[in-house]
């Protein structure tokens, strides 16, 4: 983001990643968007208090663990399809045997 | 352009999910992946039946849908919200805060409403497994 065209004196608040973390809460159905939402808070309160310094830590930390959740649900899904197609495939297999 | 890959989800990710989710009902499909908390533990996470809530939406189910997942329904306006501000900032050049979710206590109630919605919708009594994602007629 550019700080610098911003008109106003203070700093902007730093990235909360609060709305993917909802995403990954929501969608990839993995406790890990949670860890998320608490960083998020982490990074409202400390920008509030005028920590700017803690609240870009606050803001890393939540982008990181909104982002593990979000690939582990991505390979969670792969690892699915992989597994459907696979068992899938066996099954129909089977069932074609099973006509003769 | 850096909301350049956040644009492109808003404009092509969801309607192509929307209609994956229309076409193959996630209600009746065991295509859709598992969610995985559930297959180990066996309980509840907060998005367990989001697939499913989100099937009977685009179907117009909306009660159908706030028995699969109430958080998932409830969440949706503010996803919404942000895509918008999302969208306006990148048509229009312009650098707008989502200001509800830099509001500490917004995120303080998100935070709290979403772990009371994961140990009460595993409560096996009545009151409480209304929020389980299961279909009651």
């Amino acid at each position: 983001m550019d700080f610098t065209r911003q008109p106003s004196m203070q700093q902007p608040p730093p990235k909360n990643w609060l709305v993917e973390s909802i995403l990954v809460t929501i969608f990839c159905c993995l406790p890990l968007g949670i860890v998320g939402i608490v960083f998020a808070v982490q990074v409202n309160k400390l920008y509030g208090d005028g920590d700017t310094e803690g609240a870009l830590q606050a803001s890393a930390n939540a982008g990181k663990w909104t982002k593990i959740g979000f690939w582990a649900g991505i390979i969670g899904v792969f690892i699915w399809v992989a597994f459907i197609f696979l068992f899938g495939g066996l099954a129909m297999m089977n069932n074609y045997r099973g006509h003769y | 352009m850096k909301n350049f890959a956040r644009l492109i989800s808003v404009l092509v990710f969801v309607p192509l999910l929307a209609m994956i989710y229309f076409m193959a009902d996630a209600r009746y499909s065991s295509f859709f992946p598992h969610c995985p908390f559930h297959l180990i533990t066996g309980l509840y996470c907060p998005g367990c039946g989001s697939q499913r809530a989100f099937s009977s939406l685009l179907h117009g189910q909306m009660g159908q849908a706030l028995q699969y997942n109430v958080l998932f329904v409830v969440a949706l306006p503010f996803l919404v919200y942000s895509a918008g501000i999302l969208l306006i900032n990148s048509f229009t050049g312009r650098h707008l805060v989502q200001k509800i979710f830099y509001s500490t206590s917004f995120v303080r109630i998100l935070l709290v409403t979403v772990l009371l919605f994961w140990v009460c919708r595993n409560i096996p009594a009545e009151p409480f497994s209304l929020l389980s994602p299961v279909v009651r007629q």
